[in-house]
C-alpha cells in the first residue's frame, strides 16, 4: 500500500479506435463462435443487460484468455445488437486520462464503448480507473471493459472501489473445440507469399493460436506441431534463423512423442535443414535432410526425394526463393 | 417511481452513483444509528466555529449519499456556504500532499464565494493578486490581455481545480508549488481566512467545506495527510468534513490524532444479523425498505429477497450489486420475478468474484476474524516484521469488504458472508 509515483500514470494521448463494429466477418471472425455452456450464458448476460441501458451509465468487465476470443465475443455482441453502434478503443501506455472525454457531452458518439485493457497497461490502467471512477457515472453509454484473464485478481486488489463499480463480471473461456476447429482452419490455409506485413500477421495469429492451444492443453498435438513448423518457416524468411530453429525443435519434440507421425516428420526435418543450413551449421542440415529424406522413402512420397541433400544449397535458396520451403514438397 | 417490471427494477438498482438530487428523495431510507445525525447539530451548534470533523465508513456503505443527503439539508444550506470538493476531480489521490489540498480549498473556496454573488474587496483581491500571479508564469498559465484582476484570478484557480486542472493532471505543477509554497501555507490561511469572512458579512452564511473521496487515495498517502499535517488541516478558519479511509482508523496512531479533530464518525453497516448469529429485524426492514422503494415487491419472492439480504451483508451497494444482477439473471432466464434460484445465483457470480480476488495469506486472517469477531492485528504496533504482511493482507481484506465492521452499542467484525461460505 505505497505511494504510487507520478511515473505510473502515463502521460495523456489519443484513444486508438479499433475499427467501428460491426465489421464484416470474414477470415476467423466469420467462424461460428462456439462456447461452452457457461460460456453461452455470459454472452446472453452480457447481451441482455446492455440490451437495457441505452443512453445509461454502466460498468461491466470481461476477462478473456484469448484476444481471438475477445475479438470474436465483440464481434458476437455487435451482431446480436443490430441496431446498436459499439465503439471500441484500445487502452495502451498512451492513454492517459480517457474517461473525462468518454463523458463529456458530445463523448465519442454511439450506443456502447467497449475498451480493450492492453495486458502491458493493466496496472496503470487499475490504478487510473480506482482514482477517476466517479467520472464513470457521467458517461452517456454503456462501457465494457475488456481485461486478460489472468489480470482480475490484480485488477480486484489495485481497484477495490472501481469494482464496486461494476455491474457485473463476465469470464469468458477458450472452448478447446471451437479453438482447435479454428488453428485446423489456419493450418490448411497457404501461406501467404506476399509482403513482409502479410507474413508478420501471420505469424502474429499463429503465435496466437499457439498460445491459446497450450492454454487450453492442446499445445502438444500434431496440429500445434504444424503450427509451430509454419511458424518456424516464416521466421526464416524472415531471417530470425535462430527463432525459426526454436519452432522448428518444438515442432519436432511435439512429433517425437506423439510417434507414427512420419510425413510430418519429414517436413520438420526438411524444414529445419533449411534453418540449419541459413545458420552455418552444414553438418546438422545435412543430417537433417537426410532424416527427411528417409522418411519421404519410407511412406513413399516419392517428391520428397528431391530433397537429397546433394546440392542442397541450390535447392535450399530455391526453396526460400518461392517463399515457402515446404510448398516443394 | 416504483419500477413494476424487471426491465425498470434493473435500472433502478444502480451501484455506479451515490443518491442526489431527485432520487435521494425517491429512493433514501433512514437508518440508525447514523452519525450524520449527529455530525448535522454540531454544524448547527455554532456555524462560525472552524469544527474539523473526519467521516469515515466501509466502501459502498453509503457515505456519499449520506454526505449528499447533509449538504442539501435546507437548515445546512442556510446556515453555510457549501463547498463540495471532490477529491478525484481535482487533485491526483495517487500523488498527494497536504499543500494541494489547501490550495484547492482556497480555489474551491473563490469559485463558491464569485458563483454566490460575493464582492471581492479590493484588498482581498490586491493580496491574492501579489501572491498568485508569481506562481503562475512558472506553471505555464496564459495570462489573457485586458480581463479585470478578479476575473483573472477566477481563470488562475479555474486553471488549477477545474475540468482540466493542472493540479490534478500537471505533475510538474505540483511540484513546483510544492516547492514554492511550502514556507507560505499560513499565507493561504489567511486567504481562506479572508474568503471566509466576505462569505461571513456579505451571504450572513459561514464557510463548510465537505471533501468527499479523501477516503480513495492509499493508506500511506492518508497516514502522511492526517498524521504529519493534522496541524495544518484542523488550523484552516472554517468548518471542514474530511471522508477519511476507514483504514486509518485501525493504525495505532489514529487514536492521538483524532483528537486534533472536532469529532470522527463512522458510517456503520447496516446490521442484519446479532453477534450470536441471530437476525437483527430492525436491520432486515431498512434493508427490505431500501429495495421497496425501487421496485415493487411482487417482483421478487420473499424467501429470494430475505437471502439476498442476508448475503449482502447489510452493505448498501452491495445489496445494489445483487439486486441489479439477480434482476438481469431473471430477464435472461425469460423470468418475470426473481425466484430463490436465480437469487443464489447471484450470489455465487459474486462468491466467484471473490473467490478468484483471495490470496493464500487472506485466508488464516479471515478464519480469525470469523472465529474471534474481531481485528487484533492493527490496532498494535507493529513488533516484527513478518507482520507487516499479515497487517496488510488485513487491511486488504477491510477494504475489498471481505471482513465488514457492525457497530452499534458495541462494534465487532465478522467476514462477509459470501467470503464465508469459501472458508
Amino acid at each position: 500500500m505505497g505511494r504510487s509515483s507520478d511515473r505510473e500514470i502515463s502521460p495523456v494521448a489519443t484513444l486508438e479506435e479499433v475499427p467501428s463494429w460491426p465489421v464484416p466477418l470474414t477470415g476467423l471472425l466469420a467462424e461460428p463462435l462456439a462456447l461452452d455452456e457457461e460460456g453461452f450464458q455470459e454472452l446472453e448476460r452480457l447481451c441482455v443487460a446492455l440490451g437495457s441501458l441505452r443512453g445509461h451509465p454502466a460498468l461491466f468487465l470481461a476477462f478473456y484468455d484469448s484476444p481471438l476470443l475477445r475479438d470474436r465475443l465483440i464481434a458476437e455482441v455487435a451482431a446480436r445488437l443490430p441496431d446498436w453502434r459499439i465503439r471500441v478503443f484500445k487502452i495502451n501506455q498512451a492513454s492517459q486520462d480517457f474517461l473525462p472525454r468518454l463523458a463529456s457531452e458530445e463523448g465519442v458518439g454511439g450506443d456502447a464503448v467497449f475498451l480493450i485493457i492492453d495486458p502491458e497497461t493493466v496496472d496503470t490502467v487499475a490504478r487510473y480507473l480506482n482514482y477517476r471512477r466517479e467520472v464513470l457515472g457521467r458517461l452517456p453509454y454503456p462501457m465494457v471493459l475488456w481485461f486478460p484473464y489472468d489480470t482480475e485478481r490484480r485488477v480486484h486488489q489495485l481497484a477495490p472501489d472501481f469494482w464496486a463499480f461494476r455491474r457485473q463480471v463476465f469470464v469468458f473461456r477458450l472452448f478447446a473445440p471451437w479453438l482447435l476447429k479454428v488453428s485446423q482452419k489456419v493450418a490448411e490455409t497457404s501461406i501467404p507469399a506476399g509482403t513482409p506485413e502479410d507474413r508478420q500477421a501471420r505469424m502474429g495469429l499463429l503465435r496466437q493460436l499457439l498460445g491459446d492451444m497450450a492454454r487450453v492443453g492442446a499445445g502438444h498435438t500434431i496440429l500445434a506441431a504444424r503450427l509451430h513448423r509454419e511458424l518456424g518457416d516464416l521466421l526464416r524468411q524472415e531471417n530470425l534463423w535462430q527463432e525459426s530453429r526454436r519452432e522448428l525443435e518444438q515442432a519436432l519434440a511435439i512429433v517425437e512423442t506423439e510417434g507414427r507421425q512420419e510425413t510430418e516428420r519429414a517436413h520438420i526435418f526438411h524444414s529445419l535443414g533449411l534453418t540449419l543450413y541459413y545458420l552455418d551449421e552444414y553438418d546438422a542440415a545435412l543430417a537433417s535432410y537426410e532424416a527427411a529424406l528417409g522418411l519421404y522413402r519410407a511412406v513413399g512420397d516419392r517428391l520428397g526425394r528431391g530433397q537429397h541433400p546433394e546440392g542442397h544449397r541450390g535447392r535450399a535458396e530455391f526453396s526460400e526463393g518461392n517463399g515457402c520451403g515446404a510448398g516443394l514438397l | 417511481m416504483i419500477a413494476t417490471n424487471l426491465d425498470d427494477a434493473y435500472l433502478a438498482f444502480d451501484p455506479l452513483k451515490p443518491l442526489s438530487g431527485p432520487q435521494l428523495e425517491l429512493y433514501y431510507v433512514g437508518r440508525e444509528p447514523n452519525p450524520v445525525d449527529r455530525i448535522r447539530p454540531i454544524l448547527l451548534r455554532a456555524p462560525d466555529s472552524p469544527d474539523k470533523i473526519l467521516f469515515t465508513g466501509h466502501r459502498g456503505c453509503g457515505k456519499s449519499t449520506e454526505l449528499n443527503r447533509l449538504l442539501a439539508d435546507p437548515q445546512i444550506q442556510e446556515a453555510f456556504l457549501v463547498v463540495p470538493l471532490s477529491l478525484a476531480d481535482v487533485l491526483d489521490p495517487l500523488d498527494l500532499r497536504y499543500v494541494d489540498l489547501v490550495i484547492a480549498i482556497e480555489a474551491g473556496l473563490y469559485r463558491a464565494a464569485r458563483q454566490a454573488g460575493v464582492q471581492m474587496d479590493e484588498g482581498l483581491i490586491s493580496l491574492l493578486e501579489r501572491f498568485w500571479l508569481p506562481q503562475s508564469e512558472p506553471v505555464g498559465f496564459l495570462r489573457p490581455e485586458k480581463v479585470s484582476p478578479i476575473e483573472l484570478l477566477s481563470l488562475w484557480f479555474e486553471g488549477l481545480i477545474g475540468p482540466q486542472g493542472k493540479l490534478r493532471l500537471e505533475a510538474v505543477t505540483r511540484e513546483y508549488l510544492r516547492q514554492a509554497l511550502a514556507h507560505r501555507v499560513s499565507d493561504l490561511v489567511t486567504h481562506i481566512a479572508w474568503l471566509a469572512s466576505l462569505v461571513r458579512t456579505q451571504l450572513i452564511r459561514s464557510v463548510l467545506v465537505a471533501i468527499d473521496d479523501l477516503d480513495k487515495p492509499d493508506i500511506a498517502t492518508a497516514q502522511e495527510l492526517f498524521y504529519r499535517h493534522a496541524t495544518t488541516l484542523t488550523q484552516l478558519p472554517c468548518k471542514i468534513i474530511y471522508t477519511i479511509p476507514l483504514a486509518l482508523l485501525y493504525t495505532a496512531e489514529f487514536r492521538s490524532v483524532a483528537r486534533s479533530f472536532s469529532g470522527w464518525f463512522v458510517l456503520p453497516n447496516i446490521k442484519i444479523q446479532n453477534r450470536d448469529g441471530t437476525p437483527d429485524e430492525k436491520g432486515r426492514s431498512i434493508m427490505r425498505k431500501m429495495v421497496a422503494r425501487r421496485m415493487e415487491l411482487g417482483l421478487i419472492t420473499p424467501d429470494a429477497l430475505e437471502f439476498l439480504i442476508e448475503m449482502s451483508g447489510g452493505v448498501m451497494r452491495e445489496m445494489t450489486t445483487l439486486m441489479q444482477m439477480a434482476c438481469n439473471e431473471a430477464r435472461v432466464r425469460g423470468k418475470e420475478s426473481i425466484d430463490l434460484l436465480i437469487a443464489q445465483t447471484a450470489v455465487s457470480t459474486i462468491r466467484n468474484e471473490y473467490q478468484r480476488s483471495l490470496r493464500a495469506e487472506h485466508y488464516p486472517q479471515l478464519q480469525m476474524v470469523h472465529r474471534d469477531k474481531r481485528v487484533r492485528e492493527i490496532h498494535r504496533v507493529r513488533q516484527r516484521p513478518e507482520e507487516e504482511e499479515s497487517e496488510l493482507a488485513l487491511l486488504e481484506l477491510l477494504h475489498n469488504l471481505s471482513i465488514l465492521e457492525y457497530s452499534n452499542e458495541d462494534s465487532w467484525w465478522d467476514v462477509h458472508p459470501i467470503v464465508k461460505s469459501l472458508l
